[in-house]
């Protein structure tokens, strides 16, 4: 038990403070005077001196017990709250200032420390728990510098993607359901097959200069020859137009059927056949005479192009452009694949050929939530 | 960087200024550098507080803000805080003040 020596002249508030200290199991040795706290020092030897103000002598009293008693810690008690007095007190030699009225914790904090006080520490640097605090300050700020940067970065990268796709090689088009695409010089056609149109684009700007109607046809392919223009209907008709300003029918075919791709080589009319997945090589009379027939080398032809004396189709299942080979167009010199349709958002429809560059036309995938796209490709180099 | 250990912890005056109904109070000052001090008192700052801090060295007089940025309770019943000293003017002051007591011990 911690025995202390309390020293207050009030014979009242030293039996209330004796009761107190004796809640929180100190045992406190009362005295009102100076010479009966020598006594009890001399004869209790508690551990340390609480001296209640009561005075205004008691700088002078505090004074004396810390000379007399330089080994017990004094606690002082001011009678009312007075920080400049406490502080006062302190730099006197008092090791703790409490002020009345006393709480518990405040006298078991100041009894358990008295005769430890902490000592000073003077440096330039701030104490170590700061810098503790900077560090994880800085690492948090790091971070989330990291984490932004990162961010950022791919932000870029997003954006420089979508403009090398927005403004090299692609174009959107002023409708949304592409079928095919075929060339004519300087001029571009386009067929869309839900507003069963052929659009005429300017190969500059990609601006419509023309568009023509057919109310009882929905083109899904064309071929352009030097004094003719030949779609192919939905439902596997082929017809045979002039090249005026309303492409007026001059012909239709009705003897192949499943026809989904045509194209022209200057001589024969090649066909696909979906139905049967074959290529076949036609004349252009009035029966469209088959002279030959091969099997289709890939999954699906969507449009067949001649370009540079080479049958080319489009594979949009695989998302490929296929050369065939001109003698054995069941066999494939190469297969090119179409990057820009890897992302699932366009399936390719229509492939064309303009003397320089493939094209070719996508449809969005759900059909109908964008706008359809024109992307230009390099030629392929053939394998 | 140098050190010095005092014997005894500074005692020291706080005022509130942010918080005008809270009374005055002391402590100890237990660890100061130029940056801020280290302050063990009976009576617990809340963290964000702006307190004026008043102690007496050498025969010079401080009065300085500072921001409670920790408030942690000890074993023996005291509350250690650690206040940083808001106002770049007082740290540079404080620190040629240290930079000379230094020297000089």
């Amino acid at each position: 038990m911690i025995s202390i020596a309390l020293l207050c002249a009030s014979e009242e508030k030293r039996r209330e403070m004796s009761l107190l200290l004796g809640e929180i199991g100190v045992l406190a040795y009362g005295t009102p005077d100076l010479s009966g706290l020598k006594e009890i020092i001399s004869s209790q030897k508690p551990r340390m001196i609480l001296a209640l103000e009561e005075d205004k002598d008691f700088d002078f009293l505090a004074r004396e017990i810390i000379a007399l008693f330089p080994a017990n810690p004094l606690i002082a008690v001011l009678k009312s709250r007075d920080a400049n007095r406490a502080v006062h007190l302190m730099l006197l030699g008092c090791e703790e200032v409490l002020s009345l009225p006393l709480s518990r914790e405040h006298l078991r904090a100041a009894l358990n420390r008295a005769g430890k006080l902490p000592t000073a520490s003077l440096s330039l640097v701030p104490p170590a728990s700061l810098r503790g605090f900077y560090f994880y300050a800085f690492f948090f700020l790091a971070l989330f510098a990291f984490g932004l940067a990162g961010w950022m970065i791919h932000r870029h990268k997003e954006t420089l993607e979508a403009e090398r796709l927005a403004q090299k090689n692609s174009w959107v088009l002023p409708y949304f359901y592409p079928s095919a695409i075929a060339f004519d010089g300087s001029h571009c056609w386009i067929a869309d097959w839900f507003s069963q149109s052929l659009y005429e684009h300017l190969t500059d700007s990609w601006t419509v200069k023309r568009v023509i109607h057919f109310p009882n046809e929905m083109p899904v392919s064309i071929a352009v020859t030097t004094n003719a223009i030949w779609t192919v209907d939905a439902s596997g008709k082929i017809v045979r137009r002039l090249k005026d300003l309303n492409l007026t029918p001059v012909e239709h075919y009705d003897q192949v059927p499943q026809t989904t791709a045509i194209a022209f080589d200057g001589l024969y009319l090649w066909t696909y056949n979906q139905a049967t997945k074959r290529l076949s090589k036609r004349l252009t009379n009035s029966r469209l005479s088959k002279v030959a027939s091969y099997p289709y080398p890939g999954a699906q032809a969507t449009a067949l192009v001649f370009a540079h004396n080479s049958l080319w189709s489009l594979d949009a299942p695989n998302r490929e452009i296929l050369l065939h080979d001109i003698n054995h167009p069941d066999e494939v010199i190469s297969r090119t694949p179409l990057p820009e349709y890897s992302n699932g958002k366009y399936v390719p429809t229509g492939l064309g050929f303009d003397g320089k560059h493939f094209w070719t036309v996508g449809q969005s995938l759900p059909p109908g939530s964008a706008k359809a796209i024109l992307f230009k490709h390099q030629k392929p180099e053939p394998r | 960087m140098k050190k010095i250990v005092l014997p005894r912890a500074l005692p020291a005056k706080f005022i509130f200024p942010s918080d005008p109904s809270r009374a005055e109070s002391w402590g100890r000052l237990t660890r100061l550098s130029s940056q801020g001090v280290s302050v063990s008192s009976l009576s617990p700052f809340q963290v964000g507080l702006r307190a004026l801090v008043f102690w007496e060295m050498r025969g010079q007089k401080f009065e300085i803000e500072g921001r409670v940025l920790t408030n942690q309770r000890e074993v023996s019943g005291y509350f250690t805080h650690y206040l940083f000293f808001i106002r770049a003017t007082d740290r540079k002051k404080l620190s040629s003040f240290l930079i000379d007591f230094l020297a000089h011990n």
